[in-house]
């Protein structure tokens, strides 16, 4: 078997771990999805969470 | 990796007393006839580490007292049974034994360190043992239960929860940006400006100019350079009696735009319900399942307590029963994989509950938000008063759907019996209108208040539109960021699931063509199927007379399906058995001619020569031909499984086993069976050396093959010593030997052999003497032939330690 076939886990390691690389994102909010997943705590609840929070704070900050 | 040093099974199935091999990592070729209890062994490994035997119900070994179904029928209640393995690494030796205690089953490990803990979790998923009748298992699964397995296995799961969540998380702020409809709330608002300045804006600029040609006839001093600037502005005029009524003609307009934003929510939260409604609809038809899975919370704390270090004693925590804790878990665990289906359902149910109860909760911000307003109670507007009881009545309504619970009340109402009359919504957004256009004309003439009026409606807009504006922004920047995310893990997803597959097809197709060389079948490949962008399964497809076609079963013969199904699981031991180093095949070639029975042996001893095979048949044949192939291999062993009443399933001593018996029966002076015993090494010994220097008897048919005695075999091997330059050396001890009692006729091993222990320890002598010139100690094998030096003209051991003249 090749040795490059990951297991799921490695899968979403890696994909965590370049997330801020994907072209366009939003680093903040890239950030804050590693941070979660990295935590163990990337659920749907608690994105959806997170996303209320982040837009409030961007809506705040600048007003 | 892990391989099997040893193993020891007592009273387990048809092992009554015990049976014990010792491997030392070697392979091992196991003959036995059908029901010898060959799967005995299989079984005994199988529930060393599943806890569960495949092939037996779950019913049948996981039910109170099924335990006892895997205890050998004859052994005595006080008795274990038992399988004990010894490893190459020594940590993870462990005894797992059933007792009766009390007449309840009891599951014992002797082992209980972290250490071998995880072992047996890594090991949960690793192929070990394959059996006939699950070789086609994965061949005829269908498409999702394809996929079902290799996510398990190589934890795909893991990745298609998270990608789950990525896609509820961008489908969420899609429907955030629909439900708010921000073009038709900024379009409201831009409408307003306009009735109100006569002029479209679309800058702060444009705005600020236009505000300072409202304000000239003020002749104030400075003019507007900044919106806040009108601010102070406002903050200037005087508060009197007729300021309300401007005040008031803001609460009217900013009414008509929520009212406006409430018909599209509900729009929306009705299109949910409904989503609901059907899921609400469908679970109900199986409500008796549904109705276990309130247990769920109960069954997981359970898993969690006993999984901990909390409970020690083999008995119930809760009811205190004894209970092997083990056995406890077990009977936990496939409860809760029984509710797995509906668990699922149920959670999509409050899922689309849960995207109900937000929608509700936005209208309801909208409800109050007007409630809120110091107008709200003044007398004239009874009407919206009214109006907003109709409203959050309904959505009052709505919530008594979602709380009737679907255990006890069976029925909700449908999508169309809960639509809201929408001439209620249009009455008051025109009773709005007709008001503010009345304390417009109250205003008339007093060109303060009216620029005053023109100010604060357009303000009011104005700064609402940037708030959507920039709300919308937002969102919209979050939509895209996720997008971006959630494109680049589907196509990460894509690309390694591609590698494993495209790497899993070569492998499966190489070691089928290794079977089937040249014949119909070539290019297997596993594929993946997708629906909506979503894996759904796995399929098998491959080219059959030059024609790509699918499934297998609908194209090949049962033997080619096995073959297939053989060499899924043996690439899958290459592909996901990270801890072990070994696996057991148990009579699976039924369905093969000889030509593909023979390839299969060169394959495994070809492609899997590192790992410890422990191969069992029934077939004679092949039986014969692989151990042609291993013989003088160190790292193979090879026996005979059989059967007897008192025994039950039993391996034939090996050469070993009863040189060391001999020699502590020698050494206690107990002649009891003792020269049945020296004759049976002696036979042993003389068809290793036969077969080792081209020894020839008779011919005989397979069956009575094994039947050859020590007569015949030292007299066929003196006739072709004597050939020899060396058969001085050997001549002597078969010449003394072959007159001995002990090399008896065919049938003189009963019980009126009965030689004195001096007889038994100086044949056991001669016995040695003959062996010694054979068998090298070094090698731990005898010379043979297919070390013959053409050249020097002898033959020798495998490492040249001993080694004779010889003719060939």
């Amino acid at each position: 078997m090749d040795k490059s076939v990951k297991s799921g886990k490695e899968i979403l390691d890696d994909f965590f771990n370049n997330l801020l690389n994907v072209p366009n994102v939003d680093k903040k909010l890239a950030a804050e999805l590693k941070k979660m997943y990295e935590e163990g705590e990337f659920s749907s609840a608690n994105l959806s969470n997170k996303l209320d929070s982040l837009r409030e704070e961007e809506i705040n900050d600048k007003n | 990796m892990i391989k099997i040093k040893s193993f020891l099974i007592k009273g387990f199935r048809g092992i009554k007393e015990q049976l014990s091999l010792e491997l030392n990592s070697k392979s091992a070729l196991l003959f036995g006839e059908n029901a010898t209890g060959k799967s005995s062994i299989t079984d005994a490994i199988e529930w060393f580490y599943k806890n569960a035997i495949k092939h037996l119900s779950d019913e049948e070994i996981d039910r109170k007292g099924g335990l006892t179904a895997l205890r050998n029928t004859s052994i005595a209640d006080t008795e274990k049974s038992s399988v004990e393995i010894c490893f190459t690494d020594t940590s993870l030796d462990s005894l797992k034994s059933i007792s009766l205690r009390r007449a309840n089953p009891e599951v014992e490990n002797s082992n209980n360190s972290d250490v071998f803990t995880k072992y047996i979790e890594d090991s949960e998923n690793e192929n070990l043992t394959l059996r006939y009748e699950d070789l086609t298992e994965f061949v005829l699964s269908t498409k999702g239960e394809k996929l079902d397995f290799l996510s398990n296995v190589i934890g795909f799961n893991d990745v298609s929860n998270t990608r789950a969540i990525l896609r509820k998380s961008v489908n969420e702020i899609k429907n955030s940006l629909k439900i708010k409809n921000y073009e038709n709330e900024i379009s409201n608002r831009e409408g307003q400006i306009m009735t109100v300045l006569s002029e479209r804006v679309i800058s702060d600029e444009q705005y600020l100019r236009k505000i300072n040609e409202i304000i000239k006839p003020l002749e104030l001093e400075k003019s507007m350079s900044k919106l806040e600037d009108i601010d102070h502005l406002l903050s200037l005029f005087k508060k009197s009696d007729d300021t309300v009524v401007i005040d008031m003609r803001a609460f009217y307009y900013d009414l008509i735009n929520t009212i406006k934003g409430i018909e599209n929510r509900i729009g929306n939260l009705l299109d949910l319900y409904k989503v609901y409604y059907q899921l609400f609809e469908k679970i109900v038809q199986d409500i008796e399942t549904l109705k276990k899975i309130t247990l769920d919370i109960l069954l997981e704390e359970g898993r969690r307590v006993l999984k901990g270090s909390v409970v020690e004693k083999d008995e119930c925590p809760l009811c205190l029963q004894v209970k092997s804790k083990e056995e406890l878990l077990k009977e936990i665990e496939l409860r809760l994989k029984s509710l797995e289906s509906i668990r699922k359902e149920k959670s999509l149910l409050d899922n689309a509950k849960n995207d109900v109860q937000k929608a509700l909760d936005g209208i309801n911000g909208l409800i109050a938000g007007i409630q809120s307003n110091k107008h709200f109670s003044s007398q004239e507007n009874q009407p919206i008063r009214n109006f907003v009881k109709v409203l959050m009545d309904y959505m009052k309504l709505i919530t008594q759907e979602l709380d009737i619970d679907i255990l006890k009340n069976q029925k909700i109402k449908t999508k169309d019996e809960l639509l809201l009359d929408i001439t209620k919504l249009n009455e008051i957004s025109d009773f709005c209108e007709k008001r503010s256009e009345f304390l417009s004309s109250q205003i008339k003439g007093n060109k303060i208040l009216e620029i005053q009026d023109k100010i604060t409606l357009s303000r009011q807009a104005y700064y609402d539109i940037k708030r959507l504006k920039k709300e919308k922004q937002i969102l919209e920047k979050q939509k895209e960021s996720l997008e971006l995310i959630f494109n680049a893990f589907v196509k990460k997803q894509k690309e390694e699931l591609e590698i494993f597959i495209n790497s899993f097809s070569k492998e499966i197709d190489e070691y089928y063509q290794y079977l089937h060389p040249g014949e119909k079948v070539d290019r297997i490949e596993i594929k993946t199927t997708e629906k909506e962008d979503e894996l759904t399964g796995i399929s098998i497809d491959f080219h059959f007379l030059n024609k790509e076609v699918s499934p297998p079963q609908k194209y090949l013969s049962e033997s080619h399906l096995n073959s297939l199904g053989i060499v899924f699981f043996l690439v899958s031991i290459k592909a996901f058995n990270k801890r072990n180093r070994f696996f057991i095949l148990d009579d699976i070639i039924s369905s093969f001619d000889s030509n593909h029975r023979k390839r299969l042996s060169d394959l495994f001893l070809e492609i899997f020569s590192d790992y410890q095979i422990i191969l069992m048949t029934h077939e004679r044949n092949w039986f014969d031909y692989v151990r042609h192939l291993v013989r003088g291999r160190s790292n193979w062993l090879i026996n005979a499984i059989n059967w007897s009443e008192s025994k039950g399933t039993h391996l034939n001593e090996t050469l070993v086993d009863l040189k060391k018996t001999i020699w502590q029966k020698l050494a206690d002076n107990d002649k009891m069976g003792l020269g049945n015993i020296i004759r049976i090494y002696l036979e042993g010994l003389l068809k290793e050396m036969a077969e080792e220097v081209d020894v020839y008897v008779k011919y005989r048919s397979n069956e009575i093959n094994e039947d050859r005695m020590s007569n015949e075999l030292l007299t066929e091997l003196k006739s072709k010593i004597n050939k020899q330059p060396c058969k001085d050396l050997f001549g002597p001890i078969i010449n003394k030997m072959i007159p001995s009692v002990f090399v008896g006729n065919k049938g003189s091993h009963d019980s009126s052999f009965d030689p004195g222990i001096g007889e038994c320890r100086a044949f056991w002598q001669d016995v040695i003497e003959l062996e010694k010139l054979f068998y090298c100690d070094v090698c731990n094998a005898v010379i043979s032939i297919k070390y013959y030096d053409k050249v020097g003209k002898t033959i020798r051991c495998k490492g040249g330690h001993l080694s004779y003249d010889w003719m060939n």
